[in-house]
Protein backbone atom coordinates (compact mmCIF):
# COMPACT_ATOMS: atom_id res chain seq x y z
CA UNK A 1 0.00 0.00 0.00
CA UNK A 2 1.27 3.46 -0.88
CA UNK A 3 2.02 5.93 1.86
CA UNK A 4 2.89 9.57 2.44
CA UNK A 5 6.12 9.33 4.34
CA UNK A 6 6.89 13.02 4.56
CA UNK A 7 5.88 16.56 3.75
CA UNK A 8 8.13 19.57 3.39
CA UNK A 9 7.83 23.26 2.64
CA UNK A 10 10.47 25.27 0.88
CA UNK A 11 10.88 28.34 -1.34
CA UNK A 12 10.95 28.22 -5.12
CA UNK A 13 12.24 31.71 -5.93
CA UNK A 14 13.84 31.45 -9.40
CA UNK A 15 16.73 33.73 -8.47
CA UNK A 16 18.20 30.87 -6.41
CA UNK A 17 19.17 29.35 -9.74
CA UNK A 18 19.02 32.28 -12.16
CA UNK A 19 21.13 34.62 -10.04
CA UNK A 20 22.92 32.08 -7.92
CA UNK A 21 25.77 34.40 -7.00
CA UNK A 22 23.63 37.38 -6.02
CA UNK A 23 23.11 36.43 -2.38
CA UNK A 24 25.69 36.89 0.33
CA UNK A 25 27.77 33.66 0.17
CA UNK A 26 27.30 32.53 3.77
CA UNK A 27 23.56 33.04 3.56
CA UNK A 28 23.38 31.29 0.20
CA UNK A 29 25.26 28.39 1.75
CA UNK A 30 22.67 28.16 4.54
CA UNK A 31 19.86 28.14 1.99
CA UNK A 32 21.52 25.37 0.01
CA UNK A 33 22.21 23.46 3.23
CA UNK A 34 18.47 23.57 3.95
CA UNK A 35 17.69 22.12 0.53
CA UNK A 36 20.42 19.56 1.19
CA UNK A 37 18.81 18.60 4.49
CA UNK A 38 15.58 17.86 2.64
CA UNK A 39 17.50 15.68 0.19
CA UNK A 40 18.97 13.76 3.14
CA UNK A 41 15.52 13.25 4.64
CA UNK A 42 14.09 12.06 1.31
CA UNK A 43 16.93 9.55 1.09
CA UNK A 44 16.37 8.38 4.66
CA UNK A 45 12.65 8.00 4.00
CA UNK A 46 13.35 6.06 0.78
CA UNK A 47 10.99 8.34 -1.11
CA UNK A 48 10.26 7.27 -4.68
CA UNK A 49 7.64 9.84 -5.68
CA UNK A 50 7.44 13.56 -4.93
CA UNK A 51 4.26 15.58 -5.32
CA UNK A 52 5.17 19.24 -5.78
CA UNK A 53 2.47 21.77 -4.95
CA UNK A 54 3.19 25.22 -6.27
CA UNK A 55 1.93 28.32 -7.99
CA UNK A 56 1.89 29.16 -11.61
CA UNK A 57 3.16 32.71 -12.09
CA UNK A 58 0.70 33.81 -14.78
CA UNK A 59 3.00 32.21 -17.30
CA UNK A 60 2.00 28.60 -17.92
CA UNK A 61 -1.61 29.66 -17.75
CA UNK A 62 -2.72 32.96 -19.26
CA UNK A 63 -5.78 35.19 -19.41
CA UNK A 64 -7.35 32.60 -21.71
CA UNK A 65 -7.50 29.93 -18.98
CA UNK A 66 -6.59 30.06 -15.30
CA UNK A 67 -7.20 26.75 -13.55
CA UNK A 68 -7.75 26.87 -9.81
CA UNK A 69 -6.00 23.54 -9.39
CA UNK A 70 -4.20 21.43 -11.95
CA UNK A 71 -2.34 18.15 -11.85
CA UNK A 72 0.19 16.94 -14.39
CA UNK A 73 -0.75 13.38 -15.33
CA UNK A 74 1.42 12.80 -18.39
CA UNK A 75 4.57 14.07 -20.07
CA UNK A 76 6.63 16.43 -17.95
CA UNK A 77 9.42 18.76 -18.99
CA UNK A 78 10.99 21.85 -17.56
CA UNK A 79 11.79 24.55 -17.03
CA UNK A 80 9.49 26.77 -19.05
CA UNK A 81 11.77 29.75 -18.38
CA UNK A 82 14.88 29.84 -20.61
CA UNK A 83 16.45 32.33 -18.18
CA UNK A 84 16.31 30.01 -15.16
CA UNK A 85 19.81 28.71 -15.80
CA UNK A 86 18.71 25.10 -16.10
CA UNK A 87 18.71 23.23 -19.38
CA UNK A 88 15.27 22.01 -20.48
CA UNK A 89 14.95 18.37 -19.48
CA UNK A 90 12.44 15.56 -19.36
CA UNK A 91 11.13 14.95 -15.85
CA UNK A 92 10.16 11.45 -14.89
CA UNK A 93 6.54 11.42 -13.74
CA UNK A 94 4.36 8.87 -12.02
CA UNK A 95 1.47 8.73 -14.46
CA UNK A 96 -0.51 5.91 -12.81
CA UNK A 97 -0.56 7.55 -9.40
CA UNK A 98 -1.17 11.03 -10.82
CA UNK A 99 -4.14 9.69 -12.77
CA UNK A 100 -5.49 8.01 -9.68
CA UNK A 101 -5.20 11.23 -7.64
CA UNK A 102 -7.14 12.96 -10.42
CA UNK A 103 -9.90 10.33 -10.48
CA UNK A 104 -10.15 10.14 -6.71
CA UNK A 105 -10.38 13.90 -6.46
CA UNK A 106 -13.15 14.03 -9.03
CA UNK A 107 -15.16 11.54 -6.99
CA UNK A 108 -14.61 13.72 -3.93
CA UNK A 109 -15.72 16.97 -5.56
CA UNK A 110 -12.31 18.32 -6.53
CA UNK A 111 -12.66 19.78 -10.01
CA UNK A 112 -9.13 19.12 -11.11
CA UNK A 113 -7.89 20.57 -14.34
CA UNK A 114 -5.28 18.24 -15.73
CA UNK A 115 -2.40 18.41 -18.15
CA UNK A 116 -1.51 15.46 -20.34
CA UNK A 117 1.69 17.28 -21.10
CA UNK A 118 3.16 20.25 -19.32
CA UNK A 119 6.37 22.23 -19.30
CA UNK A 120 6.67 23.15 -15.65
CA UNK A 121 7.89 26.49 -14.36
CA UNK A 122 10.20 27.35 -11.48
CA UNK A 123 7.61 26.46 -8.83
CA UNK A 124 8.24 22.83 -9.72
CA UNK A 125 11.66 23.17 -11.26
CA UNK A 126 13.56 24.77 -8.38
CA UNK A 127 12.55 22.06 -5.88
CA UNK A 128 13.09 19.43 -8.57
CA UNK A 129 16.56 20.68 -9.38
CA UNK A 130 17.68 21.05 -5.77
CA UNK A 131 15.85 18.22 -4.00
CA UNK A 132 14.70 15.58 -6.49
CA UNK A 133 17.37 15.54 -9.15
CA UNK A 134 20.18 14.70 -6.69
CA UNK A 135 18.34 11.45 -5.95
CA UNK A 136 18.11 8.56 -8.39
CA UNK A 137 14.82 7.28 -9.73
CA UNK A 138 12.47 9.59 -7.84
CA UNK A 139 9.39 10.45 -9.86
CA UNK A 140 7.52 13.77 -9.79
CA UNK A 141 3.85 14.70 -9.86
CA UNK A 142 3.32 18.45 -10.32
CA UNK A 143 0.30 20.19 -8.84
CA UNK A 144 -0.48 23.84 -9.50
CA UNK A 145 -2.79 26.00 -7.42
CA UNK A 146 -3.95 29.43 -8.55
CA UNK A 147 -1.98 31.69 -6.27
CA UNK A 148 -1.10 34.30 -8.88
CA UNK A 149 -4.31 35.74 -10.31
CA UNK A 150 -7.19 37.01 -8.18
CA UNK A 151 -9.56 35.53 -7.22
CA UNK A 152 -7.03 33.11 -5.77
CA UNK A 153 -7.87 29.59 -4.74
CA UNK A 154 -9.48 29.76 -1.28
CA UNK A 155 -7.22 28.47 1.48
CA UNK A 156 -9.87 26.00 2.60
CA UNK A 157 -9.93 24.60 -0.90
CA UNK A 158 -6.16 24.19 -0.78
CA UNK A 159 -6.62 22.18 2.41
CA UNK A 160 -9.35 20.05 0.82
CA UNK A 161 -7.08 19.30 -2.13
CA UNK A 162 -4.33 18.21 0.25
CA UNK A 163 -6.75 15.94 2.07
CA UNK A 164 -7.91 14.47 -1.24
CA UNK A 165 -4.34 13.81 -2.33
CA UNK A 166 -3.77 12.05 0.96
CA UNK A 167 -6.82 9.81 0.64
CA UNK A 168 -5.87 8.96 -2.95
CA UNK A 169 -2.33 7.98 -2.08
CA UNK A 170 -3.46 5.89 0.89
CA UNK A 171 -6.02 4.00 -1.21
CA UNK A 172 -3.67 3.44 -4.16
CA UNK A 173 -2.77 -0.19 -4.82
CA UNK A 174 0.87 0.58 -5.45
CA UNK A 175 3.69 0.61 -2.95
CA UNK A 176 4.97 4.14 -3.52
CA UNK A 177 6.65 6.06 -0.74
CA UNK A 178 5.48 9.60 -1.38
CA UNK A 179 6.75 12.96 -0.14
CA UNK A 180 4.75 16.14 -0.64
CA UNK A 181 6.39 19.53 -1.21
CA UNK A 182 4.54 22.76 -0.50
CA UNK A 183 6.62 25.26 -2.43
CA UNK A 184 6.75 29.04 -2.38
CA UNK A 185 6.59 31.97 0.02
CA UNK A 186 7.06 33.21 2.52
CA UNK A 187 6.89 37.04 2.26
CA UNK A 188 7.82 38.55 -1.07
CA UNK A 189 6.53 41.09 -3.49
CA UNK A 190 6.78 40.16 -7.17
CA UNK A 191 6.68 42.88 -9.79
CA UNK A 192 5.24 45.49 -7.44
CA UNK A 193 6.85 48.72 -6.29
CA UNK A 194 7.81 46.95 -3.05
CA UNK A 195 9.76 44.15 -4.72
CA UNK A 196 12.74 43.35 -2.50
CA UNK A 197 10.88 43.98 0.74
CA UNK A 198 10.68 41.11 3.25
CA UNK A 199 8.38 40.97 6.29
CA UNK A 200 10.29 38.83 8.75
CA UNK A 201 7.62 39.25 11.43
CA UNK A 202 4.98 37.76 9.14
CA UNK A 203 7.32 34.96 8.09
CA UNK A 204 8.10 33.94 11.66
CA UNK A 205 4.40 34.02 12.51
CA UNK A 206 3.68 31.60 9.66
CA UNK A 207 6.48 29.30 10.81
CA UNK A 208 5.20 29.41 14.40
CA UNK A 209 1.68 28.53 13.28
CA UNK A 210 3.08 25.66 11.23
CA UNK A 211 5.13 24.47 14.21
CA UNK A 212 2.02 24.55 16.36
CA UNK A 213 0.07 22.66 13.72
CA UNK A 214 -2.49 25.45 13.83
CA UNK A 215 -4.21 24.88 10.52
CA UNK A 216 -7.27 26.91 11.54
CA UNK A 217 -5.15 29.99 12.22
CA UNK A 218 -3.44 29.62 8.84
CA UNK A 219 -6.81 29.30 7.13
CA UNK A 220 -8.05 32.41 8.92
CA UNK A 221 -5.44 34.68 7.35
CA UNK A 222 -7.28 36.47 4.58
CA UNK A 223 -5.89 37.10 1.14
CA UNK A 224 -6.23 40.83 1.81
CA UNK A 225 -4.06 40.57 4.92
CA UNK A 226 -1.45 38.52 3.09
CA UNK A 227 -1.28 40.97 0.21
CA UNK A 228 -1.06 43.98 2.51
CA UNK A 229 1.53 42.63 4.91
CA UNK A 230 3.56 40.02 3.07
CA UNK A 231 3.11 40.67 -0.65
CA UNK A 232 1.55 38.93 -3.60
CA UNK A 233 4.18 36.18 -3.43
CA UNK A 234 3.09 35.23 0.07
CA UNK A 235 -0.23 33.99 -1.30
CA UNK A 236 1.88 30.90 -1.97
CA UNK A 237 1.44 29.84 1.67
CA UNK A 238 -1.68 28.14 0.30
CA UNK A 239 0.75 25.55 -1.07
CA UNK A 240 1.99 25.08 2.48
CA UNK A 241 -1.59 24.58 3.67
CA UNK A 242 -2.18 22.01 0.95
CA UNK A 243 1.00 20.10 1.81
CA UNK A 244 0.26 20.28 5.54
CA UNK A 245 -3.17 18.75 4.91
CA UNK A 246 -1.62 15.64 3.41
CA UNK A 247 -0.49 14.56 6.88
CA UNK A 248 -2.98 14.28 9.75
CA UNK A 249 -2.42 16.66 12.68
CA UNK A 250 0.79 17.81 11.05
CA UNK A 251 3.27 19.98 12.91
CA UNK A 252 6.30 21.56 11.34
CA UNK A 253 9.87 21.23 12.43
CA UNK A 254 11.64 24.25 11.05
CA UNK A 255 14.76 23.45 9.09
CA UNK A 256 15.80 27.02 8.39
CA UNK A 257 14.61 30.56 7.95
CA UNK A 258 16.62 33.04 5.92
CA UNK A 259 15.44 36.46 4.76
CA UNK A 260 17.47 36.98 1.59
CA UNK A 261 17.07 40.49 0.17
CA UNK A 262 19.09 39.75 -2.95
CA UNK A 263 16.69 36.91 -3.71
CA UNK A 264 13.76 39.14 -2.72
CA UNK A 265 12.15 36.69 -0.32
CA UNK A 266 11.90 35.36 3.20
CA UNK A 267 12.89 31.72 2.81
CA UNK A 268 11.18 29.21 5.08
CA UNK A 269 12.06 25.52 5.18
CA UNK A 270 10.29 22.96 7.33
CA UNK A 271 9.42 19.32 7.58
CA UNK A 272 5.93 18.34 8.64
CA UNK A 273 5.45 15.41 10.95
CA UNK A 274 2.28 13.86 12.23
CA UNK A 275 1.87 14.70 15.90
CA UNK A 276 2.39 11.66 18.11
CA UNK B 1 -9.70 50.51 -18.94
CA UNK B 2 -9.79 46.89 -19.95
CA UNK B 3 -7.46 45.07 -17.62
CA UNK B 4 -8.27 41.87 -19.46
CA UNK B 5 -7.20 43.15 -22.88
CA UNK B 6 -4.04 44.69 -21.45
CA UNK B 7 -3.21 41.44 -19.68
CA UNK B 8 -3.77 39.56 -22.94
CA UNK B 9 -1.13 41.72 -24.62
CA UNK B 10 1.28 41.47 -21.70
CA UNK B 11 0.93 37.71 -21.42
CA UNK B 12 1.74 37.32 -25.13
CA UNK B 13 4.75 39.60 -24.79
CA UNK B 14 5.93 37.64 -21.75
CA UNK B 15 5.53 34.19 -23.15
CA UNK B 16 5.60 34.19 -26.93
CA UNK B 17 8.94 35.27 -28.38
CA UNK B 18 7.46 35.74 -31.87
CA UNK B 19 4.88 38.16 -30.43
CA UNK B 20 7.60 40.07 -28.60
CA UNK B 21 9.59 40.34 -31.83
CA UNK B 22 6.53 41.66 -33.68
CA UNK B 23 5.99 44.22 -30.93
CA UNK B 24 9.63 45.28 -31.07
CA UNK B 25 9.49 45.70 -34.85
CA UNK B 26 6.26 47.73 -34.89
CA UNK B 27 4.60 48.29 -31.54
CA UNK B 28 1.94 50.62 -32.92
CA UNK B 29 0.91 48.16 -35.63
CA UNK B 30 1.08 45.24 -33.25
CA UNK B 31 -1.27 46.86 -30.74
CA UNK B 32 -3.86 47.58 -33.43
CA UNK B 33 -4.72 43.90 -33.21
CA UNK B 34 -6.21 44.31 -29.74
CA UNK B 35 -9.31 46.00 -28.38
CA UNK B 36 -7.67 48.80 -26.43
CA UNK B 37 -8.64 52.41 -25.86
CA UNK B 38 -6.15 55.16 -26.77
CA UNK B 39 -4.79 55.54 -23.23
CA UNK B 40 -4.24 51.81 -22.88
CA UNK B 41 -2.61 51.63 -26.27
CA UNK B 42 -0.23 54.45 -25.38
CA UNK B 43 0.66 52.92 -22.00
CA UNK B 44 1.39 49.55 -23.56
CA UNK B 45 3.41 51.06 -26.36
CA UNK B 46 5.55 52.90 -23.83
CA UNK B 47 5.38 50.01 -21.35
CA UNK B 48 4.28 52.50 -18.72
CA UNK B 49 4.14 49.89 -16.00
CA UNK B 50 3.26 52.35 -13.24
CA UNK B 51 0.17 53.55 -15.11
CA UNK B 52 -0.89 49.98 -15.86
CA UNK B 53 -0.28 48.83 -12.27
CA UNK B 54 -2.40 51.68 -10.96
CA UNK B 55 -5.26 50.38 -13.07
CA UNK B 56 -5.06 46.87 -11.65
CA UNK B 57 -2.94 45.01 -14.17
CA UNK B 58 -1.26 41.98 -12.60
CA UNK B 59 2.33 42.84 -11.59
CA UNK B 60 3.61 39.39 -12.53
CA UNK B 61 2.69 40.13 -16.13
CA UNK B 62 4.09 43.64 -15.98
CA UNK B 63 7.47 42.38 -14.82
CA UNK B 64 7.50 39.47 -17.26
CA UNK B 65 6.59 41.58 -20.27
CA UNK B 66 9.02 44.34 -19.33
CA UNK B 67 11.92 41.87 -19.08
CA UNK B 68 10.90 40.19 -22.33
CA UNK B 69 10.80 43.48 -24.22
CA UNK B 70 13.61 45.41 -22.54
CA UNK B 71 15.94 42.56 -21.71
CA UNK B 72 16.89 40.55 -18.63
CA UNK B 73 18.96 43.39 -17.14
CA UNK B 74 16.07 45.83 -17.14
CA UNK B 75 14.73 45.09 -13.65
CA UNK B 76 16.35 48.16 -12.02
CA UNK B 77 14.77 50.36 -14.69
CA UNK B 78 11.45 48.60 -14.11
CA UNK B 79 11.69 49.29 -10.39
CA UNK B 80 12.45 52.96 -11.02
CA UNK B 81 9.30 53.20 -13.11
CA UNK B 82 7.21 51.34 -10.58
CA UNK B 83 8.34 53.71 -7.85
CA UNK B 84 7.76 56.88 -9.87
CA UNK B 85 4.65 58.90 -9.15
Amino acid sequence: MASIVGAFVMPHVPLILAEANAAEPAQAARVHAAFGRIVERLREMRVDTVITIGADHYGLFGPHCIPQCLIGVGDLEGPAEPWLGVQRTVIEGNEPLAGYILQTGQQQGIDWAFAKSIVVDHATMVPYQLCVRPLQGVRTIPVYLNEAVAPYIPSKRARAIGESIRSAVLSWHGSERVAVFGTGGISHWVGTAEMGRINETFDRRILQLAEAGNMEALLAISDQEILATAGNGAIEIKSWICAMATLPAARAQVIAYEPVPQWVCGFGFAEFKTAA
Amino acid sequence: MSVNAAEKVLWLLSNERAETDRFLRDSEGYLKGFRLDPAERESLEKLDVRWLADRGVNPLLLLGAYRAVKGPDSVPEYMRQMNSR
